[in-house]
């Protein structure tokens, strides 16, 4: 099913996401270890160990999922999972409170607040910043009204405004800086591709020459062969023979079957062609024209990536395209010596383009065999 | 396409939007401290803690400051300028109460991070762990004084040094994201302008392709099915034409505006009118009806475009229809314009027309296609064939007179 694109760092920025996958992953392993560590450290003073372990569970579990699905290979990171992820921190932070109420003690004295402010730092490259910010004010908003419950019913010298400011700082804060991190990053990107798609028109305008004359040098190559002597003997006779009758149908046969081969060629069997081992590609119904500029781009870019691979086994690209009921769907298979994770990391990149702009992208890595299939719409 | 941003631009602006961000969480941090001034003076009035807003105030204007300008030296005056607030808020916060806070309690906490978020200069991503790290030594060295003077032990912050040092690896790995984009961005970039160029390079080869068949195939075919004999005069002047098209420089370039202008304000000048003068001359009836005038409202090149795929339709009238008459209909809005092509022949199917017939697909659909315009043919054995093609058209247009 496509997913309507949206302004987030992780689709403006596939390569970017790649590489801030590392980041997620140590974060969120982080997030949980620390919140292990405190609770251990302080397990003498906790009201309720079960209370106390449920609340590392539900952060476990937020953490979990959005190291699974923030991968490149599930893009895009979409509201759904944000929404997921958030409520499980704030289910966390709930038990954490309820623990720490149990021992008398106070929210913001523990993990709870920083580990729900981190994980929105964290998901900052995969939301719109609208969405980050209204996120972090609303876990905000939760957790200040948890630290206000405490204080009224525990009254001590520290004003409930002071435990609600403390405890609420760290989410607001954290959640708030990511979402103005990728508010500038996508405004800058945005400038950048609307200057660089004015670039690539301006270079067209200067080659569009030298394009124009180059195919035409080709085309009147072919035409001095045959058929402007042919058609200046007929001139020059002004009269038509049985042979020239001949002549001409075979003149016309030639270039004809040249000119369709040439039609029949896409884009796709050009790029393919440089492996000359590579066989062609099998689109019956000629569905690879039908694709967007970012598509092709996406596309050429994966399959020359795959050429360039040292491990590659020249040959065994194999690319079809077929009709089916939920547009066009592609299927990409290749072969390597070796399919290691050094491999995948270097294909990974663009894998991730290829999720932005195809739907259901699905890759399958069986060593020495990966499989890439992926649909777009028939325009 | 563009996808993400080069990598040579890209750690200015990750260290630009690292500091922004870091600066409007400092910010927060600020109005925290400040409420809690407010809510302790208000809560306790015997204690004399408002002094305590002017540090508050003072690290406000100088982050504002380094928000703006971003330098070195700026930074370096936060650097001081902070310093010394964070010692005035300390002693103030440590002096007013006889039991006084830990110095690690929460404000001085969030002190101790504001100032070593709001160092970054966004100068480069490289640099930001170091501001980092400064900040909070010279927090850190300003509570220690304050604390001093007062009589407080000092305690270990575990909270500050924590949220430092995620925030020093975040930099840090901002860092390691360059070389993944290093390496792959290029090769992005790359096949976005060769596939811009072979999309170019498509189109010119689909219009010469249509300029071959409408010009040395058709010929070729007619000498084919010429009689023998002498060579007929109208077929020795397009031979001589195509010629002198072909071994000409510039038989793939776009028509000219200018011609385009004097053609729009002329119908007998223009291209749909010369290629139905031709088809009249191969012996074709063409009985043209509807507004001749919105032909006035294509450019040059839909206007060729549009006639060479019309003379195309109408050449297929006299070659495989088996009909000598055909209507030929032209209407339009200010959108686009359409031209209907209908003859009461054979008719054919488009499905079985042959893999190697170029006339359709070539010299009509692909000719309109590369124009953004769009081609329907109706047709059925023994039905006739209508073919309606249909152009966006330009925004100039001139009235025709017929």
């Amino acid at each position: 099913m496509r997913v309507a694109r949206e302004d987030t760092l992780q689709q403006l920025d596939p390569l970017g996401s790649v590489a801030t996958r590392v980041l997620t992953l140590v974060a969120c392993a982080g997030v949980v270890v620390l919140a292990c560590i405190r609770t251990v450290a302080q397990r003498e003073d906790l009201g309720s160990d079960v209370v106390a372990i449920l609340a590392l569970i539900a952060l476990s579990i937020a953490a979990i999922h959005l190291a699974v699905r923030s991968s490149p290979l599930r893009m895009p990171f979409g509201r759904r999972q944000y929404v997921v992820v958030l409520s499980l921190a704030l289910l966390a932070l709930t038990f954490n409170a309820a623990s720490l109420w149990l021992a008398d003690r106070d929210l913001h004295e523990d993990w709870g607040p920083p580990a729900v402010g981190f994980l929105c730092l964290v998901m900052s490259p995969y939301r719109p910043p609208r969405e980050l910010a209204a996120g972090g004010v609303l876990a905000a908003i939760y957790s200040g009204m948890l630290a206000l419950l405490q204080a009224l019913q525990s009254p001590d010298s520290v004003p409930a405004v002071v435990q609600v400011g403390v405890t609420v700082t760290p989410i607001l804060g954290l959640s708030i800086g990511g979402a103005v991190f990728a508010g500038t990053m996508i405004a800058v990107m945005k400038r950048w591709q609307a200057r660089s798609q004015a670039e690539v028109r301006e270079l067209d305008d200067d080659r569009l020459g030298g394009l124009v004359r180059s195919v035409q040098e080709e085309r009147v190559t072919i035409l001095n062969r045959d058929v402007v002597p042919f058609f200046e003997d007929i001139l020059h006779r002004k009269r038509i023979t049985q042979d020239d009758r001949a002549r001409a149908s075979a003149i016309a046969d030639r270039i004809r079957s040249a000119m369709v081969a040439e039609v029949d060629r896409s884009w796709l069997d050009l790029v393919v062609e440089l492996d000359p081992a590579s066989g062609p590609v099998r689109d019956p119904q000629r569905l690879a024209p039908v694709m967007s500029a970012e598509q092709r781009t996406a596309l050429r870019a994966a399959v020359v990536a795959v050429f360039d691979e040292p491990a590659y086994v020249r040959g065994t690209l194999d690319i079809e395209i077929a009709r089916s009921s939920d547009g066009c769907r592609v299927s990409v298979s290749c072969e390597f010596t070796e399919l290691d994770s050094a491999r995948r990391a270097s294909l990974a990149p663009y894998l991730a383009v290829l999720r932005v702009v195809f739907a259901d992208l699905s890759a399958e890595f069986n060593p020495p065999a990966l499989t890439v299939r992926f649909t777009y719409d028939q325009r | 396409m563009t996808i993400g941003m080069p990598a040579h631009l890209r750690p200015h602006h990750v260290a630009v939007s690292f500091s922004r961000a870091a600066h409007v969480a400092a910010l927060i941090g600020l109005i925290v401290d400040a409420t809690f001034v407010v809510t302790l003076q208000v809560t306790y009035p015997q204690y004399e803690v408002l002094p305590a807003l002017i540090a508050l105030v003072h690290i406000a204007v100088v982050l504002a400051i380094v928000h703006r300008f971003g330098t070195v030296r700026v930074a370096l005056l936060y650097l001081i300028v902070g310093g010394l607030s964070v010692y005035w808020f300390a002693f103030v916060l440590l002096s007013a109460y006889p039991d006084p806070p830990p110095t690690d309690t929460f404000s001085l906490t969030v002190l101790r991070v504001v100032l070593a978020l709001a160092g970054s200069t966004g100068a480069a991503v490289w640099s930001g762990p170091l501001w980092c790290i400064a900040g909070i030594a010279v927090a850190e060295v300003a509570i220690g004084v304050a604390a001093a003077q007062t009589g407080t032990a000092l305690s270990l912050d575990f909270a500050a040094i924590i949220v430092v040092a995620m925030l020093a690896l975040a930099f840090a790995g901002a860092d390691r994201i360059q070389n993944t984009v290093r390496r792959t961005q290029p090769r992005l970039h790359r096949a976005a302008n060769d596939d811009k160029l072979a999309t170019t390079r498509f189109g010119i080869e689909a219009r010469a392709a249509a300029v071959m068949h409408d010009t040395v195939l058709v010929h070729l075919a007619a000498i084919a099915t010429a009689p023998l004999g002498p060579l007929r005069p109208d077929l020795s002047a397009q031979i001589e034409r195509d010629l002198e098209v072909l071994v000409g420089e510039d038989w793939l370039a776009e028509p000219s505006d200018d011609v385009a202008a004097e053609a729009r304000a002329d119908w007998q000048q223009s291209p749909m009118f010369q290629v139905i003068q031709e088809v009249r001359a191969m012996g074709l009836q063409v009985e043209v009806s509807g507004d001749l005038s919105v032909i006035g409202r294509l450019d040059a090149r839909r206007a060729t475009a549009l006639a060479m795929a019309t003379k195309q339709c109408l050449v297929n009238v006299i070659r495989h229809s088996g009909t000598d008459r055909a209507e030929l209909m032209i209407y339009g809005s200010e959108s686009d314009v359409a031209v209907m092509v209908v003859d009461e022949g054979r008719g054919f199917s488009e499905a079985e027309t042959g893999a190697d017939r170029l006339g359709l697909r070539q010299s009509v659909r692909q000719r309109m296609e590369s124009v953004d315009g769009a081609v329907q043919v109706w047709s059925a054995p023994g039905r006739g064939t209508s073919v309606m093609i249909r152009v966006p058209a330009a925004e100039a247009s001139t009235e025709w007179a017929e």
